[in-house]
């Protein structure tokens, strides 16, 4: 394993990103939500110090894809950073306070082994879940090779050497969605951008792969949803079915009633609309689509979002591209 | 008595159900966990059991204070419930009417922040069901009371609230460039609406040392009907209007505060060889079954001639019965005259303990309601003083009572049969704290 080395005039370029500065807290929502939406894009009323609904915007990137965790007021960001010039790779964004913005956004994930050289992207984040460390990133390069880094602290990651999952075991597919279930990593990715595919592999497999170990056995297969049992927002009150999947991100949370829940993010288009869709599930092998987007017409094009409970109320992170590109927030009204 | 109620009921905007139902009347009862349909002897009656008020030994007045402040959760996060503030009044009015020994009472809980409150949720928004909706609102009872011998004592009466029932009209011209060129006249027609439901106690004295009591209290709902009609041509000043005579109407409907009937069976004991103790116990039945959908429907039409096609209106959802489950709420007090005389033979003290348990009425929440509760367990403590003979002019005895309870909801927890529940599942719980001074002055 190799520690990422980043270059300086990478650093420089990426310190100037962000937005805001000061701003009052947002209100929190007195009922309980389970982050399935309808969102909507904050507001400029909401969090007047953002350049709503941007909490990061990165001039001359192009960042997409989040995956995040909230430490208390704290967020943490990693995308997929697309430069104009150079290969794609993964930047973590601190937001100290959401009304705030993001303050900086630093490389994490560069290029390194050869599998990689074509670019990084797509992170998918598992913190804290029992048998592996505490943060695992999971990515996909270019060429479509899953890999993954460690990290006790979130902040240093180290890169195994070799893909976790080659992109021979998944057919090409592109992803990235992560999650743990009781004992089994699932990762989701999108086969031919209209199929779900899951690849599953023990929790103890995993682990002794992270630690060096040998890979883990894959098992990889359909998931029996297809871009076009997600609907997108059409003209007037109609909805369409998806056409293409462009992103899965995924993750596992505990309810408050005490048990765990799986929940899809899928970002489909039809023509020139999109949206971000999402499918739940209780057992993490049978997923039920929410039959109403959780985020449509957001007045741009959509390139993957996650959700996670942010002070006791859900918000919405997705990739978004208006004039400009960054990650955009989204809370139930 | 009724144009009383009317008026009270007319500066009520928006209220909740029976404060006394979750936090009891006056500092004696409250303290006594509200076992107190056995007990009740003064103005408490107008609320426990109207029974009792032909108990009372002369004019009694009593006034006092009591709040119960919430800290509820759904799911971690503390709800905005306002707490229970309030003013207690009564009087108690004995009498003969020939060999029939009668008394007259009026028992009045008025909340000092609204008199009544009301909140009309969509149906699946979560909420605590029991606190959210019951505990703000006016109660106001008049009774009478019998003497009828053999021990027995009979009583019943009427509480009152009132509702509205109105339709604001807009007449005129409704402007299609720009909203502010409108020209609209207001009327309103509203109805306001005397609404009783009784009360009846009994109170059997078996001897010195024994009461029995039984009493029903009738349900109540509040039924909420506010309509609303623009009848305008459509059309810009100045220009012939594009459709003349449209007209929109709509009428919500909704129901709140729903109380269920009850019947409480109820015992007080002053233990033989030990007069300075008196034990209380009451069970009180709650019809929660009957509960009705606490969401709005409404009726909208519209009618703006050759546009009719171009506009779909969506009708009134219909939504499932809640599914409450009736409920047995037993309830126990104690009170120890803890001493007697002080002050040469001024002051007696009592001190009082009680408990109450209220299961919750809520199912599981499943499907689309989310409807929080939990089960309520209550914990009071209290204690009065009774100053008598103070003076000439004070001959008879002046009590203050004080009280200080909690009721404890454990968590609970509710899960969604859809993981794709906009709510999910969630948990409800919390405590709430209730104090309150009373004073009784018999005449």
């Amino acid at each position: 394993m190799e520690h990422v080395k980043t270059p300086m005039w990478l650093l420089s370029l990426l310190c100037a990103c962000g937005v805001g500065g000061g701003g009052a807290e947002l209100r929190v929502e007195s009922g309980p939500q389970s982050g399935l939406g309808p969102f909507r894009l904050l507001l400029a009323a909401e969090a007047p110090a953002l350049d709503a609904p941007f909490v990061l915007l990165a001039p001359g990137l192009e960042v997409a894809e989040p995956a995040a965790v909230a430490d208390g007021a704290q967020l943490r960001l990693w995308v997929s950073v697309r430069p104009r010039q150079g290969v794609p790779f993964i930047a973590e964004a601190t937001v100290p306070r959401l009304e705030e913005g993001a303050s900086e956004l630093m490389p994490v994930l560069l290029p390194h082994a050869p599998w990689e050289q074509s670019g990084l992207g797509r992170p998918a984040l598992v913190r804290g879940e029992p048998g592996l460390p505490r943060y695992v990133l999971f990515y996909q390069a270019e060429h479509g090779d899953v890999g993954a880094a460690v990290s006790e602290d979130g902040h240093g990651f180290w890169q195994l050497p070799v893909p976790l999952l080659p992109a021979a075991a998944i057919g090409g597919a592109r992803g990235l969605g992560g999650l743990v279930t009781a004992q089994e990593l699932h990762l989701f990715l999108v086969r031919g951008e209209v199929e779900l595919v899951r690849a599953r592999a023990s929790v103890a497999e995993v682990a002794r792969a992270l630690g060096g170990g040998p890979p883990p056995g894959w098992q990889v297969g359909s998931l029996g949803l297809a871009a076009v049992d997600f609907v997108v927002p059409g003209s007037g009150t109609e909805t369409v079915p998806g056409e293409r999947i462009l992103s899965v991100s995924a993750r596992a949370v505990q309810t408050p009633a005490g048990r765990r829940r799986y929940d899809l993010f899928v970002t489909v288009g039809a023509g020139p609309r999109r949206a971000l869709c999402a499918a739940s599930s209780y057992d993490g092998r049978q997923y039920l689509v929410v039959p109403t987007p959780l985020l449509g017409r957001p007045g741009g094009q959509l390139q993957g979002g996650t959700v996670l409970l942010y002070r006791q109320r859900a918000l919405l992170l997705v990739g978004l591209t208006t004039t400009r590109s960054g990650i955009a927030a989204g809370l139930i009204p | 008595m009724l144009a009383l109620a009317g008026a009270l009921g007319l500066a009520c905007p928006p209220a909740h159900a029976n404060p006394l139902d979750a936090f009891g009347y006056g500092s004696r009862a409250a303290a006594m966990g509200s076992a107190y349909a056995a007990v009740a002897a003064d103005g408490a009656a107008g609320y426990y059991n109207p029974a009792g008020l032909a108990r009372a030994a002369g004019l009694a007045i009593d006034v006092g204070y009591q709040a119960a402040v919430p800290e509820l959760h759904l799911s971690g996060v503390r709800q905005p419930i306002e707490p229970t503030r309030g003013m207690l009044a009564g009087i108690v009015a004995p009498g003969h009417l020939g060999p029939v020994r009668f008394a007259f009472g009026i028992t009045l809980f008025l909340p000092d922040q609204h008199i009544t409150r009301l909140r009309v949720l969509r149906f699946e928004t979560p909420r605590l069901q029991l606190y959210d909706n019951r505990t703000q609102r006016l109660f106001f009872a008049a009774n009478l009371a019998l003497h009828l011998g053999w021990g027995l004592h009979l009583g019943g009466g009427l509480s009152f609230m009132s509702r509205t029932r109105g339709t604001v009209h807009l007449r005129g011209r409704v402007a299609i460039g720009d909203a502010d060129d409108s020209a609209l006249w207001s009327s309103t027609d509203v109805d306001l609406v005397a609404l009783r439901y009784p009360q009846l106690g009994l109170v059997w004295l078996l001897g010195q040392h024994l009461a029995l009591a039984a009493v029903y209290r009738h349900s109540f709902v509040l039924e909420i009907d506010q309509a609303f009609e623009i009848t305008a041509d459509l059309g810009n000043p100045g220009q012939e209007p594009v459709v003349r005579g449209a007209r929109l109407s709509q009428r919500a409907q909704s129901t709140d505060l729903f109380q269920p009937w009850q019947v409480v069976l109820g015992a007080a004991l002053r233990v033989p060889g030990l007069e300075q103790l008196l034990l209380s116990l009451d069970v009180t039945f709650a019809r929660w079954s009957e509960m009705p959908v606490p969401a709005a429907r409404y009726e909208l039409s519209l009618d703006i001639g050759r546009f009719n096609d171009l506009v779909r209106l969506q009708p009134s959802a219909s939504f499932p019965p809640p599914g409450f489950s009736d409920i047995l709420i037993p309830a126990l007090g104690a009170e120890w005259q803890a001493a007697q005389g002080l002050l040469r033979g001024h002051l007696d003290l009592d001190v009082r303990g009680g408990y109450r348990y209220e299961p919750s009425p809520v199912p599981e929440q499943e499907g689309d309601s989310s409807f929080g509760d939990a089960d309520k367990h209550t914990f009071s403590l209290g204690a009065g003083a009774t100053l008598r003979r103070l003076s000439e002019i004070l001959p008879r005895p002046l009590s203050l009572d004080v009280h200080l309870a909690l009721t404890a909801l454990p968590e609970r927890s509710f899960r969604k049969r859809d993981p794709r529940s906009p709510v999910g599942d969630f948990t409800a719980g919390g405590v709430v704290v209730q104090v309150g001074g009373h004073l009784r002055w018999s005449m």
